[in-house]
């Protein structure tokens, strides 16, 4: 049996989750593979923690199992850590350092150190940075989601141009040129990572 | 042939139900059920077909059920806790059945992710004695749907197609692309006393009648494309309903093994079949989301054919009771079953929580400062369901129990806690689908109590979907609004509207409400937050030096406010609402 790549996405009610697994669920039927996904639709979305499934050539469950995920897409720092343990042991985790607080009067917000400490616990290799500044400065932090699927886009099993085929059918049109020019933004900042960095888990190919 | 699309179960039910030749359909929102009827909006174009979102289930349910009395096939579609609603309906519409092919999509609930309970809607298809198919994946779900209706015409009975959370809303590729099709019915009401009017003579024939039908039911179920069967050799028979299906495979495959396996889609079960598996194997293990149901039915079957058969699944705790599947637990009860230990999966370490939350710039919030700074620490708030329900953050919701429940249960509570106000808290929404008729007994028996009606204009935490407050119909057109203080007012209730926004003037009418008697009804109208236009949105800004650090501020629970070690700082989420400024006893927060 192929193992299917599998894609978990987290982040907070409203940073626009369902539309990255819709973008990489999308480009990966449009590359001919099948694929299983789950979203967290209704009462968690409002500013609750929110997770998205995206299992690319997988034939059974919608559901990733533990310690299976093959990528972690972290809109934020501390649901990277809660998602953290389906990451398995090489896998790639790319993390918003950006923190979103949550509401309450007693809740601490752990240090971001911790944080990413704890990702990197699970073996997987990490590329955090600050994403919602970068989605800032290019226009919107709207688009946050999108950036972000751009840097994990050289490490998935579909081809850049895929991706972006895909997005023509995701978001709609008038926002369609800054979606596009931050997915190429993210993509580029991946590949232009310097080489022998700690990525271990190395972005598939060079093409497109 | 058409492209594969990748598509929620949801949007694949709709294109089914639209493939299998759906005349109209009837819903009432809820998670996770809601996306069905939103891309059958978007499928309707020029008039395909019918669809409705109906005041409740109920009504959507005999809205439909009048459509198949005329002959022609109709969806009536809702969230597991709706079927109770349909309930009253469900069962003698079993007994009358249809013309008209009916089909019934419930989306059950397991873990409860966006619900009040995890009811198993297949006790329901039992309970009325009607069929029940349950999908396992996207592309069956579609194929399903389109299949209910022609078995609904042949039996004349309605047919429930039971979904999951993680089927509704998962996702997978679907081919799309089936011929619609045509119902052999001829349309047209043909009266039938004898059927269609459930007076006792008639109901002791009908209830006869249904009862006849459950043998051919279930020798139909021996023949239709869904169940499976997977022979492999081996004494351990793995039966599985729905998504435990795909779980089992999953876990197989990796561990480069083959059980005998069958795939139970149907109801009444196919018990032949079933019988004939059950006697080759010396264990048992159940696997299906909710309740017991097919185990059950094993332990029915096993008696007669063989007595000896090792059970295992919910009722022996291989598998949890409550709570969803995954492939670790599926894996799990395989471990437990072999009498090994079962294999422990890591999870996060001890984290903050971020439960759901009202959204900045919610009307919600300011009704309930109100309501709480007028009303007070002893006051009771019976509540109800709706994005409201998050006030309980906020000590301002007492009680959730099911639609329209909070004005009943605020009833009986204030005729026994006559010393504490009691202020029923409704959404606009819920007041209309079960409301009104708790409103207008509580008027009629003399009850004690507020009813805070929060009116944002639509039905929010399903998605936005309209109501008839709001005037618009699901296909969009105008209709005629249904005025939420003409109800009232109809029903007795002295009835006030007040913006929740404009905190002065609503903290003096409240003052007065609070010292009346009687049903006193309040209406908050404020459109939802996520609806409103943003160009016109006002700064707030910090004093800091009028600033105390009372933290005031922070009680109301707005994501858009943060404390930063000595004063509040306003994020980037803030819309400006002003709801902070208007509570701040320091002017430290301005409007600028």
């Amino acid at each position: 049996m192929r193992k299917s790549f599998d894609v978990v996405i987290c982040g907070v009610g409203g940073q626009g989750i369902i539309l990255v697994s819709d973008l990489l669920g999308q480009a990966g039927v449009l590359a001919g593979l099948p694929v299983r996904g789950t979203e967290t639709h209704g009462m968690a979305q409002r500013g609750g923690s929110v997770e998205a499934h995206v299992r690319l050539g997988c034939v059974f469950g919608p559901r990733v199992p533990a310690a299976q995920a093959d990528l972690l897409l972290a809109l934020e720092p501390l649901e990277g850590v809660r998602y953290a343990w389906y990451l398995k042991p090489g896998a790639t985790a790319v993390v918003n350092t950006a923190a979103i607080r949550p509401a309450g009067l007693k809740i601490t917000y752990p240090d971001l150190k911790y944080l990413l400490e704890e990702i990197r616990k699970t073996g997987a290799h990490l590329l955090a940075d600050d994403f919602t500044e970068q989605a800032k400065q290019l226009g919107s932090v709207k688009v946050l989601n999108v950036l972000m699927a751009g840097v994990a886009a050289p490490f998935l099993p579909v081809d850049f141009d895929t991706i972006m085929k895909a997005l023509d059918l995701t978001v709609p049109e008038k926002f369609l040129s800054l979606n596009q020019k931050v997915l190429l933004w993210g993509r580029d900042y991946t590949r232009a990572r310097p080489s022998g960095s700690k990525m271990a888990g190395e972005p598939r190919g060079s093409h497109g | 042939m058409e492209k594969k699309r990748y598509l929620l179960g949801n949007h694949a039910v709709a294109f089914g139900l639209v493939e299998g030749g759906l005349v109209a359909s009837f819903a009432y929102p809820g998670t996770p059920s809601s996306e069905i009827t939103e891309k059958l909006v978007e499928l309707a174009g020029e008039g395909r077909f019918y669809v409705e979102w109906s005041v409740n289930e109920k009504v959507a349910f005999e809205t439909a059920y009048g459509v198949a009395l005329s002959g022609h096939r109709a969806a009536a579609i809702m969230k597991h806790v709706g079927l109770n609603v349909a309930a009253d309906s469900l069962m003698t519409a079993a007994y009358t059945g249809v013309v008209g092919g009916l089909v019934v999509v419930v989306a059950d609930d397991p873990a409860v992710h966006s619900s009040q309970n995890e009811q198993d809607s297949r006790r329901y298809a039992c309970f009325a004695k009607v069929p029940c198919f349950e999908p396992s994946s996207p592309q069956e779900a579609l194929e399903m749907a389109r299949f209910c209706f022609s078995f609904s015409e042949e039996f004349g009975l309605p047919v429930l197609l039971r979904l999951v959370t993680r089927l509704a809303h998962g996702k997978s590729d679907v081919q799309l692309g089936g011929q619609v099709q045509v119902s052999r019915i001829k349309a047209g009401f043909k009266k039938d006393p004898l059927r269609f009017v459930m007076v006792p003579a008639n109901a002791r024939k009908a209830g006869q009648g249904l009862n006849e039908k459950q043998q051919l039911l279930a020798q139909a179920m021996e023949k239709v494309p869904f169940n499976q069967f997977q022979k492999a050799p081996g004494d351990t028979l793995i039966i599985a309903a729905g998504l435990g299906w795909l779980y089992a495979q999953e876990v197989l495959a990796r561990r480069q093994e083959a059980w005998p396996m069958v795939k139970v889609a149907t109801y009444p079960v196919f018990e032949n079949q079933l019988k004939e598996a059950l006697k080759e194997v010396r264990r048992v293990l159940v696997i299906e989301e909710g309740e017991p149901v097919l185990e059950e039915m094993v332990e029915r079957f096993s008696r007669k054919v063989n007595p000896g058969l090792d059970i295992h699944g919910k009722m022996d705790g291989c598998l949890p009771r409550e709570g969803e599947f995954s492939v670790e637990l599926i894996a799990q009860s395989l471990d437990r079953m072999a009498g090994k230990p079962p294999r422990v999966f890591s999870s996060s370490p001890s984290l903050p929580m971020r439960p759901p939350v009202l959204c900045p710039g919610c009307p919600h919030r300011a009704s309930f400062q109100l309501l709480k700074k007028v009303f007070g620490q002893s006051a009771i708030f019976p509540g109800d369901i709706g994005c409201y329900t998050l006030g309980i953050n906020m000590g301002t919701i007492d009680t959730c129990l099911c639609m329209g429940a909070g004005i009943s249960t605020g009833a009986g509570l204030a005729r026994m806690e006559s010393d504490r106000p009691v202020v029923a808290i409704i959404g606009d929404s819920t007041f209309f689908h079960a409301g009104i008729p708790a409103l207008i007994n509580a008027v009629y028996n003399e009850a004690n109590l507020v009813v805070a009606i929060l009116d944002n204009r639509t039905t929010a935490m399903t998605g936005h979907q309209p109501h008839p407050g709001t005037g618009e119909t699901a296909l969009g057109r105008k209709s005629r609004e249904v005025a939420l203080e003409k109800i009232c007012q109809a029903a007795g209730a002295d009835t006030v509207v007040l913006d929740p926004y404009q905190v002065k003037e609503s903290l003096s009418v409240l003052e007065e409400i609070r010292k009346g008697k009687g049903v006193r009804v309040v209406i908050f109208r404020r459109g939802c937050v996520l609806l409103e236009k943003k160009e016109s949105r006002s700064e707030i800004v910090v004093a800091q030096e009028n600033c105390r650090g009372c933290k005031i501020c922070l009680k109301s629970g707005c994501p858009a406010i943060q404390w930063l070690e000595k004063t509040p700082v306003i994020t980037q989420f803030c819309t400006g609402c002003g709801l902070c400024v208007a509570f701040c006893p320091h002017q430290a927060l301005v409007k600028k």
